[in-house]
């Protein structure tokens, strides 16, 4: 029995710690950000936007959009694209050796024709099949490929691709009108002195969309969706915000993110050997920025909006998570040198352990955590009051952060203007700490696990197509 | 260890869920008054745009009703000036509606300048600028001596720019604020001509952002008073500076001698090279071809890439190409002759 | 005596008859007018009817040009030329020409023509009442040589309808744009305005398919299927030469707006634009519809 209890003391001692030690650092980050979009509470944003429109003042883009079996949402995709606010752009759809319709249906939607187009090869990349060309927009190409990875598809994107930044989009995610221009504010705001800005990703399962164009938003019916809607909310608020501020961002989406092609080909481009690509670069041109020695910025903008579909089943969800987390473990890993690493600065010092602990081994503990409280229930009342605390921590931890900000994104964004919704993301957010953490936090355990065994595995999403089945006109 | 008893966290707890249920209550009352705020300004909408649009086109009589009564009406009045201002040219209309922002919107900015939120005296600094009031020129330069931050500065900048152009000369000489190449490319393209050439004057004394915003300025501007200035720029001691010059006598595309251009195709910056090949193109090719066979060899794809193309963009340039493509013994140089000529014929 | 004012190498009048019923509905099809010359000795009772026809027909027929027709009336004393897609302008021009020859010259100082002009731009006329109309009018002109007069009873264009298509997202600026519309007053054009805020509306509102001749302005950039698109769809359809399609962009650069043009817009737009430069080309467009 006294190994028992030694046990229960020493784990119960460092959960208790960890979870204090989350709980600050969020509130510390939450009260950065709070701060920050204070200040621009209600100020007009069109002003800049149409200062911007012109195409003297802004920098042409890039659009890579790699697609590997997208046929559902890829034409949703170029709509948004095409409707974008921005003077120049070109967009590169990406087929990577799709086995379903991809190609066909972008070829007849958009009316490619086969070109002939100089590649400079910047990065090496698997074989290009063809290249072809809108009749209907001549800024419009696809690129078809030999299947080789989202990875591989976006180098090859960033060899065609004309133009000195470049903007990755997944094939099934909507851009907001505004939002290249805004993600790109920084940038060109900077002289290039920023050089990677990210945009903030929202789940637009739920939101009523036709050709590329969102017209009403709405909170999902599905319980799993909403409840993921909560979490992208607490992430944008208690992470993304704060770390941009210092420079700090170790991950910006891949879902919708602008890079200059200088700086990521000078990196090695998207690594095609690992899971997380998106932070992979990032990290890299981190590293690269600090061997540099040069004083250059990423960022992360927290209004324009790229919207996602979610997944809607726990089967989904669960291979996206332990497929998320497996890739995190792997950059951290790959790059450990780096934490600690006064070479490294603020990135060494606190963006690396942040994610080390909060991010990475968290998950561990927190589950540690669970279990520690039903251990505590079998083996009787001297455990009690140490679970209780436990609890009431998950409850600050997760119920109360999770209200908090919703209220406030209610307050700055406004994106779910009925009250009824909001009320209703505050009563699920109650129920959270009693489902949804348990298993997405096993989940992540469980990428853990593969991490350390070495799989590798490339969950596939099971997409229905966020747009509403439309009749072709 | 921290002794966390579990009534203290309770307490926290619900001391959180007190305030945030505050917070929430704050949030829906806020939502209603949000909600009244645009049933009234839509109404508005409603209302008088048809009236608005008479005034200002038909030239009806002014209304004593279209004067706004309260910050929603204000704002209403906003979004149609703003849809006309970025719709339309008319002298006219401009006129009216700055005559209109002069006398019955001036209160309402300058009551907002005079506000604790950023944000809020940020907008008005914009409607300033937009809607032409100058008589909050005054108010402006007494709240520049608050402490304001760099973001307003550059709209007051901007206003004086528009209100009082010797002001503007004035405080833009400041070296304590410096802004980038693209917000100063946002002013100056605003500039009147008379006032924007001087820049040009004592052109070494300016920080190189305003260097170089003023050489991108004067391309855009795309005047024969600038081109000259530019042409100067290009004995200039700075690379950067040259390269810039050469982009910006790209971008006017009128060029009368190509003199001195021909040092440039010898250039240790690759970029300079890139730029006379594509300046080459608004030159006949019979004055070129020299120059554009040399650079066609250059060791960067970019300059050999242009170089070609700019070759095949004139009439005799497939035939040259051509020409060139049996004759060298450069491989690089063939190949990208090769491909661009191909992509040439397929155009076709 | 009739046969021999028949003259072989001319056209006769029942010979003409059908082709006239093919280019009067072609007035309004392809809004082409024609105008019709009738001519007549001002002197009938002269003498040597028969050679005077053999001379005026062979100089007649030397003066028109290949897209006009020179017939001959069933009466023999009449002469007809038809010029296609010509205004009374060029009938009055060629009057004055070939009058100021056969005055001057002296082989024909034995003629003495008068004639009368009729500018058709509707199909309500017959080939008959054209005829009719017109020999009457040569005969109560009595005997003043070298007259001209005009009819005008078939000169009265149908007012066509054009449909009007405004595709703006911007309420306050498309409502602008609706009322500047409907002010214009186009000669011989009703306009029937109708806006829409994004492409997909105004593609399933169907009236694009209509034959009517359809005047399209449009922002480059809409929410759910943009400008560019709905161009291509236009200009794919059969009887794309129906939209005269104006875009309006906020996108101030030249790539963008040689694909537009090169997509088949007529008319490519930055805004911000002049209200009243729009209302003008819009008018130019229309008048250059009809002569």
């Amino acid at each position: 029995m006294k190994i028992i209890d030694y046990c229960m003391m020493f784990f119960g001692g460092i959960i208790l710690f960890y979870m204090l030690f989350v709980i600050v650092s969020y509130c510390t980050m939450f009260i950065i950000a709070m701060l920050d979009l204070r200040k621009r509470y209600r100020l007009d944003p069109s002003e800049y936007d149409d200062a911007h429109i012109d195409a003297f003042y802004s920098k042409p883009v890039s659009l890579l959009v790699p697609a590997y079996n997208e046929e559902v949402g890829v034409v949703d995709t170029v709509y948004s694209l095409l409707n974008l606010r921005y003077p120049q752009t070109e967009i590169i759809i990406i087929n990577d050796g799709s086995t379903d319709q991809t190609l066909q249906t972008v070829i007849k939607h958009f009316r490619m024709k086969p070109i002939n187009k100089i590649v400079q090869t910047n990065i090496p990349t698997k074989q290009i099949k063809q290249i072809y060309e809108s009749e209907i927009y001549k800024n419009c190409i696809l690129v078809d490929k030999e299947n080789g990875g989202k990875a591989d598809a976006l180098n090859v994107g960033i060899n065609v691709s004309q133009y000195p930044y470049f903007c990755s989009i997944d094939g099934d995610s909507i851009l907001d009108e505004k939002s290249l221009l805004r993600v790109m504010k920084p940038i060109i705001l900077s002289d290039g002195e920023v050089i990677a800005a990210g945009g903030n990703i929202r789940i637009a399962n739920g939101a009523k969309m036709q050709f590329g164009s969102i017209y009403e938003t709405q909170l999902p019916s599905n319980y799993l969706v909403i409840m993921q809607v909560i979490e992208y909310l607490r992430a944008f608020l208690m992470g993304r915000i704060a770390l941009s501020k210092f420079n700090l961002v170790l991950i910006i989406s891949g879902a919708f993110s602008v890079f200059s092609k200088k700086w990521a080909v000078e990196a090695g481009g998207y690594s095609t050997n690992i899971i997380g690509e998106d932070m992979e670069l990032v990290v890299n041109i981190h590293r690269l920025i600090k061997e540099k020695k040069e004083n250059k910025r990423i960022e992360f903008v927290p209004d324009p909006v790229c919207w996602t579909e979610a997944p809607q089943t726990l089967g989904v969800l669960r291979n996206q998570r332990r497929r998320w987390h497996q890739g995190l473990f792997e950059s951290l890993w790959k790059h450990k040198k780096m934490t600690l690493n006064p070479r490294f600065g603020l990135i060494g010092f606190i963006s690396f352990p942040y994610f080390w602990l909060v991010e990475c081994l968290g998950p561990v503990v927190e589950l540690g955590g669970y279990i520690y409280i039903v251990v505590a229930f079998f083996l009787g009342k001297i455990y009690y009051e140490v679970a209780l605390i436990l609890l009431l921590l998950f409850v600050i931890y997760g119920v109360i952060f999770s209200i908090a900000a919703i209220l406030f994104e209610s307050w700055s964004m406004n994106t779910y203007p009925k009250k009824r919704e909001i009320l209703r993301m505050i009563l699920l957010a109650f129920t959270e700490i009693f489902w949804y953490r348990p298993l997405t936090l096993f989940w992540r355990c469980e990428g853990l696990v593969r991490f350390l065994r070495r799989k590798s595995d490339w969950g596939n999403m099971k997409r229905v197509g966020i747009a509403e089945k439309e009749k072709n006109i | 260890m921290i002794k966390l008893s579990i009534t203290f966290l309770f307490t926290v707890i619900a001391l959180l869920l007190v305030v945030l249920f505050t917070f929430l209550i704050y949030l829906f009352v806020q939502r209603q008054r949000e909600s009244r705020f645009e049933q009234v300004r839509d109404r508005y909408l409603l209302n008088y745009s048809q009236l608005w649009y008479d005034y200002l086109f038909n030239n009806a009589l002014f209304s004593m009703v279209l004067v706004p009564r309260g910050a929603a009406q204000v704002e209403a009045i906003e979004r149609i000036f703003s849809s006309y201002l970025k719709n339309i040219i008319s002298e006219n209309v401009e006129q009216k509606i700055k005559q209109f922002a002069n006398q019955y919107l001036k209160k309402f900015y300058e009551k907002d300048l005079s506000s604790r939120r950023w944000s809020i005296r940020m907008n008005a600094l914009y409607r300033i600028a937009d809607l032409q009031i100058e008589e909050l020129l005054l108010s402006c330069q007494e709240f520049e001596k608050n402490k304001i931050s760099d973001e307003e500065h550059f709209q007051l900048l901007k206003i004086y720019s528009l209100f009082q152009p010797d002001l503007f000369m004035e405080k833009i000489k400041n070296p304590n604020i410096n802004y980038s190449e693209s917000e100063y490319r946002r002013l100056f393209v605003l500039l009147e001509e008379d006032v924007f050439i001087r820049f040009f004057d004592d052109f070494n004394c300016w920080p190189t952002n305003i260097q170089f915003a003023v050489i991108d300025t004067a391309a855009v501007k795309r005047n024969m008073q600038y081109l000259d200035e530019l042409k100067k720029l290009l004995s200039h001691d700075v690379m950067e500076i040259n390269i810039r010059a050469l982009k910006g006598l790209y971008e006017i595309g009128i060029i009368d001698e190509i003199d001195p251009f021909i040092p440039f195709v010898t250039s240790d910056m690759w970029e300079a090279r890139l730029m006379v090949a594509k300046i080459f193109k608004h030159v006949p090719l019979a004055y070129t071809y020299s120059y554009l066979e040399q650079l066609l060899q250059d060791e960067n794809w970019w300059v050999r890439s242009q170089a070609a193309k700019t070759i095949v963009e004139d009439r005799h340039g497939i035939a040259k190409l051509q020409q060139f493509i049996e004759s060298s013994n450069d491989p690089y140089a063939i190949e990208m002759a090769q491909e661009i000529a191909a992509r040439k014929e397929g155009s076709k | 005596m009739s046969d021999l004012i028949i003259e072989q190498d001319v056209m006769q009048e029942h010979e003409v008859r059908r082709y006239f019923e093919i280019w009067r509905e072609s007035v309004i099809r392809s809004r082409h007018t024609i105008t019709a010359v009738f001519l007549k000795e001002a002197d009938s009772t002269q003498s040597k009817p028969n050679e005077n026809n053999h001379q005026i027909t062979a100089f007649l027929q030397s003066k028109i040009r290949k897209t006009d027709l020179l017939f001959q009336l069933s009466d023999g004393n009449h002469w007809g030329i038809f010029f296609l897609q010509s205004s009374d302008v060029e009938a009055r021009a060629f009057l004055k020409r070939i009058f100021a020859i056969l005055k001057a010259e002296r082989k024909f100082q034995q003629i003495a023509l008068k004639a009368s002009i009729t500018e058709i731009r509707n199909n309500t006329v017959t080939f008959e009442d054209l005829l009719e109309k017109n020999k009457q009018v040569l005969t109560e002109n009595g005997q003043i040589s070298w007259s001209v007069v005009e009819v005008h009873d078939y000169g009265v264009q149908p007012i066509e309808l054009v449909k009007v298509s405004i595709i703006e997202q911007n309420a306050i600026f498309r409502q602008v744009l609706e009322s500047t519309l409907n002010q214009i007053v186009i000669p011989h054009f009703t306009l029937e305005v109708k806006v829409y805020e994004d492409g997909y509306s105004f593609l399933q509102s169907d009236g694009y398919k209509t034959g009517h001749m359809h005047l399209i302005v449009m922002n480059d950039i809409l929410p759910r299927k943009n400008g560019l698109e709905i161009l291509h769809i236009l200009r794919h359809m059969p009887n794309e030469k129906k939209f005269i399609i104006y875009m309006m962009s906020e996108r101030n650069s030249e790539g963008a707006a040689l694909n537009a043009y090169e997509g088949g817009v007529d008319e490519y737009i930055v805004k911000p634009f002049n209200l009243r430069l729009l209302e003008a080309k819009i008018k130019r467009t229309f008048a250059r519809f009809w002569l």
